[in-house]
């Protein structure tokens, strides 16, 4: 039987990368990212039996997503005002409060890299996940589904949203 | 005017999730309604827009040697953990009666979620997020970030200086936590509005913890100090309020 360090090593590890850029994109801070992904292999490294090995890089990026919540409520709380994160972590947002958007002319211009972080940073935290999981982690629907904890229908109407106040943040209306 | 419902079939299309003949079918909106073509247009420049940002995000190469740092130093606390409970079962086998099943911990519970609290603390690069002697700097810090702020209390005098505070989230709520120093090692102060299901002491992985209520506030306190001495904090940090 392998022993849990080397199952971490082959489970946590390749993921690495992946797994700080989540971090970096859900809270918006370059340093604490690293202490995320640290304490997240921590708690990987605690359940690591719990790996079923099926999808290793979803079971990271879980573990990943709901320590950089943590974070998020620790630090900014002042800036997640309607919503609240539940006790695992995940992240409850009331879906009325987004009014449907009219995407007409929306022409992106070519937003600098900073202007895309702040706009990015600014979405609400559950908008925020679904379209890093998607455009920055490259996942499919159903693994967002999966990480983010939530229906698959509620990943295309949170992506859509978040691709909507995106075009509006970073858009030219002209 | 477009309904959310196109909206999202034009997403899902830009995203690779639609068969064939849906595909097809989005293909014929969009050449109808100019407004669908933009949207998707829209979505891939978004795309590379956010790619590209992304690119230039790398963790550093210490990142891993320091992981595997971390990992290398939880190892033996939970192996003497695992030993610990496999001792435990031991002693269920040998007494076989009922009686030591109470003493056999249950799953993750509170005092596990304090103890990794702790050792998060001891992990990071930082033991806490406010770092400051002054009990008139902590205090106000605390209480700007929890419902319930501690007393904070100085106890230099006692070989425990206070090193900071920070904010530790237990089972979901987010808890105000001081943190002292005594030779060596560090003492977590956690406070609790809610009365916890914690016996007085205990020791989990090699950590000790000493609970004990305080008006409407649960104090917890742990520490990989000898238990005598982390008893002796708890009656000297009791005493000025008393």
């Amino acid at each position: 039987m392998e022993s849990d360090r080397a199952l971490f090593a082959k489970v946590f590890l390749p993921h690495l990368q992946q797994a700080y850029r989540l971090a970096r994109w859900i809270t918006g801070n370059a340093v604490d990212a690293e202490d995320i992904v640290q304490e997240a292999s921590l708690r990987a490294f605690r359940s690591i039996r719990d790996c079923s090995g099926a999808n290793p890089r979803g079971w990271v990026l879980t573990i990943v997503r709901n320590t950089a919540n943590t974070w998020l409520t620790r630090n900014r709380a002042d800036r997640v005002p309607v919503e609240r994160i539940d006790a695992d972590g995940s992240v409850i947002y009331r879906e009325e409060d987004s009014d449907p958007d009219t995407p007409e002319t929306i022409l992106l211009r070519k937003a600098a890299v900073e202007e895309v972080r702040r706009a990015v940073d600014a979405l609400p935290p559950a908008f925020r996940e679904v379209i890093v999981l998607r455009e920055i982690e490259d996942l499919d629907y159903r693994e967002i589904a999966q990480i983010a904890g939530i229906p698959l229908g509620t990943v295309m109407s949170r992506l859509s949203r978040a691709r909507s106040m995106l075009f509006k943040a970073l858009g030219d209306t002209q | 005017m477009t309904s959310p419902e196109q909206m999202y079939e034009i997403d899902a299309y830009a995203d690779g999730e639609l068969d064939a003949m849906r595909a097809i079918e989005v293909e014929r909106l969009m050449a109808e309604k100019p407004e669908l073509r933009q949207r998707y247009d829209s979505i891939l420049n978004l795309r590379t827009a956010l790619r590209e940002a992304a690119a230039q995000d790398r963790a550093s190469d210490l990142l891993q040697p320091r992981i595997e740092r971390a990992v290398g130093r939880v190892g033996p606390s939970v192996t003497r953990w695992a030993a610990l409970a496999a001792s435990f079962l031991f002693g269920i086998l040998i007494a076989g009666t009922l009686t030591w099943v109470l003493f056999v911990p249950r799953g993750p519970a509170l005092g596990d979620m304090i103890v990794s609290a702790h050792m998060r603390g001891l992990l990071a690069e930082q033991p806490f997020d406010i770092a400051s002697s002054d009990r008139h700097t902590v205090k106000p810090w605390l209480a700007r970030k929890v419902p319930q702020s501690p007393d904070v209390v100085d106890l230099t005098q006692s070989g425990f200086p206070l090193f900071g505070g920070r904010v530790d989230v237990i089972d979901g709520n987010p808890v105000a936590t001081l943190v002292y120093g005594h030779a060596q090692h560090l003492v977590s102060l956690m406070t609790f509005a809610k009365p916890v299901k914690l016996p007085t002491e205990s020791t989990i992985a090699g950590f000790h913890i000493r609970s004990w209520l305080e008006g409407d506030l649960t104090y917890v306190a742990v520490s990989d100090i000898p238990e005598r001495e982390l008893a002796g904090f708890e009656n000297d940090i009791r005493r000025p309020t008393r």
